[in-house]
């Protein structure tokens, strides 16, 4: 299965501050050759990005000391890290939130619950630009 | 005219006409005018007959008549000789000796009288009542007497004028006393309704000057009425409200003014809502506005709360639904091994009931706050309920010294042992599950003050001192890396605290970072019995 995926050997981030969800994402994404890191706080995440210069990263919003909308606009100013693509997976799926989303910079933006194969393909997506 | 003659009557004259000046009350005024005139005239009897609303003459002042005379005499316009005086208003002098045909019938009658003298009392050219006297001796009033007589009515009819005018006055000082009552009265009301208002109220003149101000508007401004009055509108909403605004919105564009502002009040932000009103009579010009200013703070915190909560709810709800759903569609797509199926299946499992246990303490809470839960009140003794229900906590493993002390006599409570028993499971739970190095949880039971006080002490991660009335608040989760693993659904504390409250107790928190937590309730003694 691995040689269909053309992005093989990217670095993708998973932010979330819930452990299943991280680990369900993880499990998403075995069968692709992507290199998975974890984060489950905003802090950690801005860490590992620095660190790690993920080609994408899937941040979660609510979560504990700095939420996502922060991280996605701290991540977006940092020339490090700004041209880095940052997709949504929240539970918050107001139309507000979609657009305080895309207004701290995010690249795409996703609702919790998700389904698997929709998300494989947003991230090759992102990954393919 | 002898000298002595002249004397009296510039006397009796001066009389007169000090009475005339000196006393308002009529009565006594043609008492004296009646007194004078009989010594002046030598007469025996006369009177003062007044116009009253008919046309009729009757008698209001009097010397020398008989009572029932008085009382029965009404003279209509033409009749006797006052009423001929009444219709032609002259002065008419008559003796016995006269043979007038026009009073024919008194000589007839062959009354007592020698002689009458009868003078009209005239008020702007009317008359409204004669002077009458009478007297025995035969002897006629002479031509000079014509003269006294009706300069003596003239000062009886100024002395009616003034006492009619002098009523007229009181009637309406009365009248205006009774409206500035009322006045007084409306004025009372309106301020008392003004000064009880929540809302402030500003009321301006047509230019902008602050007219009138309630208490509320003293406080939202900041200033003394003293201030405000006669200030500029303008210069207390900090430009955020202006009053060219107001006015040209009203009364330009006859709309109603309406906008909200924010304010700077004790370091913190106060959000109000401004509503102005133009005061005008119809077909004049404008005379102010009246501007009502409502604290809106509490209502916009209350609102932002429930969208909050809404939005905490939601997030609750599809966190452990996304990953019930995801492990299940990803266990329909491939197949794993057992092992990793069962750790799925473990997971789905999890969630569902992370997802149960949310929607129950939903539930209660709404039930709670709803007033629908159903109390099963009976008396418990709590320094005995207490450690049955601490007996749960005793077979899970962990590394916590659980201790129970009840100090002094404890009485009888009337209370729901469920509601009760929740409390204390909620709040020894947070304090094992929040102190993660262990270490002794201490539950103490005392009274004070007629109160019952319990208290749930731990000696773990403690609480920074912005936290500790928010630990309350629903879905509040103290930032930690400790959430992650606490499987708790951010509403157990405000449970207990809606329990507590419901009872009439109070619930607070003692903490230090780093020390331990203390959690303290109370419960009255006397109303713990009905929610």
């Amino acid at each position: 299965m691995k040689g269909e995926f053309l992005l093989s050997g990217k670095k993708v981030l998973i932010v979330d501050d819930e452990p299943h969800i991280v680990e369900l994402v993880r499990v998403c994404l075995e069968d692709t050759d992507y290199e998975v890191l974890e984060a489950y706080d905003g802090e950690e995440a801005l860490e590992k990005a620095y660190k790690e210069k993920p080609d994408l990263i899937l941040l979660d919003v609510m979560m504990p000391k700095m939420d996502g909308f922060e991280v996605c606009k701290a991540l977006k100013t940092n020339k490090a890290t700004h041209a880095i693509p940052v997709v949504f997976l929240t539970a918050k799926g107001q139309e507000v939130d979609k657009i305080k989303g895309f207004q701290s910079g995010a690249d795409s933006y996703m609702t919790k619950p998700f389904s698997p194969l929709r998300l494989l393909s947003e991230l090759e997506d992102k990954l393919a630009k | 005219m002898s000298q002595n003659s002249i004397e009296n009557e510039l006397l009796a004259i001066y009389e007169i006409s000090k009475a005339v000046n000196s006393t308002l009350d009529l009565d006594e005024v043609l008492d004296i005018i009646i007194r004078e005139t009989l010594v002046l005239f030598s007469a025996e009897a006369g009177s003062i007959m007044l116009e009253g609303p008919e046309g009729v003459l009757s008698i209001r002042a009097q010397s020398g008549l008989a009572d029932e005379i008085v009382k029965k005499t009404l003279v209509r316009p033409g009749e006797g000789i006052a009423g001929w005086v009444y219709q032609t208003g002259e002065v008419l002098l008559l003796d016995g000796k006269v043979s007038d045909p026009r009073f024919k019938k008194l000589i007839d009658r062959k009354e007592d009288i020698s002689s009458s003298l009868a003078a009209p009392l005239k008020s702007r050219g009317r008359v409204i009542g004669v002077l009458m006297i009478r007297r025995h001796s035969p002897e006629p009033y002479t031509e000079q007497a014509r003269g006294l007589i009706t300069l003596i009515a003239d000062q009886a009819a100024i002395a009616i004028e003034n006492a009619s005018l002098f009523e007229k006055v009181v009637e309406r000082s009365q009248k205006l006393e009774m409206l500035n009552a009322d006045l007084s009265r409306e004025k009372l009301k309106i301020e008392t309704i003004l000064s009880s208002m929540a809302d402030g109220v500003v009321v301006t003149d047509p230019g902008g000057e602050i007219i009138l101000v309630n208490l509320a508007a003293c406080r939202i401004l900041q200033n003394p009425a003293e201030k405000l009055i006669g200030s500029r509108f303008n210069d207390f909403f900090a430009g955020k409200c202006n009053f060219e605004d107001i006015y040209d919105s009203i009364f330009r564009r006859s709309i109603r003014y309406k906008t909200e502002i924010s304010l700077m009040r004790d370091g913190s932000e106060l959000n109000f809502r401004v509503v102005a009103t133009g005061m005008r009579r119809a077909g004049c010009d404008p005379e102010g506005v009246v501007v009502v200013i409502q604290n809106i703070t509490e209502m916009k915190r209350i609102d932002n709360m429930k969208t909050e909560f809404v939005s905490m709810v939601s997030h609750e709800l599809r966190t452990p639904l996304t990953s019930i759903r995801g492990f299940a569609e990803l266990m329909m797509m491939k197949e794993f091994p057992k092992e990793r199926r069962d750790h799925y299946l473990n997971i789905i499992l999890k969630d569902s009931s992370r997802l149960m246990r949310l929607i129950d303490n939903l539930l209660d809470l709404s039930k709670l706050e709803s007033g629908q839960i159903t109390l099963n009140l009976e008396p418990v003794k709590i320094d005995e309920f207490i450690p049955e229900i601490l007996v749960s906590f005793e077979s899970q493993k962990s590394p916590h010294r659980i201790i129970f002390r009840s100090e002094g006599n404890v009485p009888m409570l009337m209370l729901d042992r469920d509601m009760f028993s929740n409390v204390i499971t909620n709040l020894v739970s947070n304090a094992v599950k929040y102190s993660p190095g262990g270490g002794e949880i201490n539950i103490t039971v005392s009274v004070e003050d007629a109160k019952v006080k319990v208290s749930v002490r731990d000696q773990g991660i403690g609480l920074a001192p912005e936290m500790q009335e928010k630990v309350f608040d629903k879905f509040f989760r103290v930032d930690s890396s400790l959430t992650r693993e606490t499987s708790g659904t951010g509403l157990g504390l405000a449970t207990v605290k809606y329990i507590v409250e419901g009872f009439g107790g109070k619930i607070w928190v003692e903490s230090e970072i780093g020390k331990g937590s203390n959690f303290i309730f109370t419960l009255p003694l006397e109303d713990w019995k009905r929610g």
